[in-house]
């Protein structure tokens, strides 16, 4: 791609633009995370701490519920009619089940550790969230974790 | 890179070049997919926890002390252990300042005998209010570990915003395990 010196032609140069593309794509490629809507539902307003901690990467599975400002349950879980503890316990019940039992077939054996993530919106009250999780402890999980948002640059808490 | 004849005389004829046009589209599809799909999960965290089994509630259904929303496995000395009670604005006691689900008030106590105390009211920004508490959960935690327990027992009413601002300042505070208490009454159902 070298302009000709004997023609009058002029060609833009597009090595430099090709490279940074090339690097930015990469870049993406490194840092994406193919994962469900309920991970990331953006309609959920995260309350702010900065004493929060990375993920636990330990656990064997996820269960993702997002509360909204009303203390409903959405994302793919809207489709469910969960309307009171007892039909979220029975839901999360089944869902725990059938983990499990994907487990064993994966040649898993012993109890797995499911930890179930709620996102719930800073707006939602404690006891909306408190009902949530009391559901799951009577669904027979074991494991929780509340999603928050941290500030870019946050430092976290000290090491236990 | 101009093709040359053995005696250094250009070709005349087609020049082969490599043919980028396509490629520079498809860089330029994945470089937009990649963008519109972006997101910066790093910027969430999690606060961490355990349910303690049902079989740990007594005979009747009720919950008992250790029928918390702990981020460890219940402590012996938990019964001890600092309790922060924040209560929320309720219906009819709100305003232009004070919105309902805001703070309304923090109480601390030291043990299960000892009177609450209260630390912060409606009259304290949220800010002052945060401070006032730290000061004096330091102070109560004197030289202890930091793995010293405390237990937030806010309203049910209280907005999810607040109780996450009261758990950041205990644990800024050297408080290495926080207990969730549920709330006094659960007059909420999912909707």
């Amino acid at each position: 791609m070298s302009a000709s010196v004997d023609s009058e032609e002029l060609d833009i140069n597009l090595t430099p633009l090709l490279d940074l593309i090339l690097q930015l794509i990469m870049f993406f490629m490194i840092t994406i995370n193919f994962v469900r809507v309920d991970q990331f539902d953006e309609s959920i307003n995260l309350p702010l701490a900065t004493q929060a901690v990375p993920m636990d990467n330990t656990a064997e599975d996820w269960i993702f519920l997002n509360l909204d400002s009303h203390g409903r349950l959405v994302g793919t879980l809207s489709t469910f009619l969960l309307d009171t503890p007892q039909k979220l316990k029975v839901h999360l019940m089944r869902e725990k089940d059938s983990m499990e039992r994907a487990a064993k077939e994966k040649g898993k054996p012993g109890e797995q550790k499911i930890v179930i993530i709620l996102r719930a919106d800073k707006q939602c009250k404690y006891a909306e969230v408190w009902t949530v999780l009391h559901s799951c402890q009577l669904a027979g999980f074991k494991h929780w974790q509340l999603r928050v948002k941290t500030l870019p640059g946050a430092k976290g808490p000290p090491p236990a | 890179m101009t093709a040359k004849h053995a005696n250094g005389v250009p070709l005349q004829g087609v020049q082969l070049g490599l043919i980028i046009t396509p490629m520079l589209d498809m860089s330029f599809q994945i470089l937009a997919f990649f963008i519109m799909t972006y997101h910066p999960s790093a910027l969430e965290r999690n606060i961490q926890g355990l349910l303690a089994p049902p079989e740990a509630r007594k005979g009747d259904g009720r919950l008992i002390e250790d029928d918390l929303l702990a981020e460890a496995p219940p402590v012996a000395d938990l019964a001890a252990a600092v309790t922060v009670k924040v209560r929320a604005v309720m219906p009819g006691n709100e305003n232009k300042t004070h919105a309902l689900g805001t703070l309304a008030q923090i109480f601390v106590r030291s043990g299960l005998d000892v009177e609450a105390e209260l630390v912060a009211d409606t009259h304290h920004d949220l800010a002052d209010a945060l401070k006032l508490l730290d000061k004096r959960l330091k102070e109560m935690l004197g030289n202890a570990s930091g793995k010293a327990s405390v237990k937030i027992a806010p309203d049910g009413d209280l907005r999810q915003e607040y109780v996450m601002a009261i758990y950041d300042t205990c644990r800024a505070a050297g408080y290495g395990h926080v207990h969730f208490v549920p709330p006094p009454v659960l007059n909420t159902k999912l909707k």
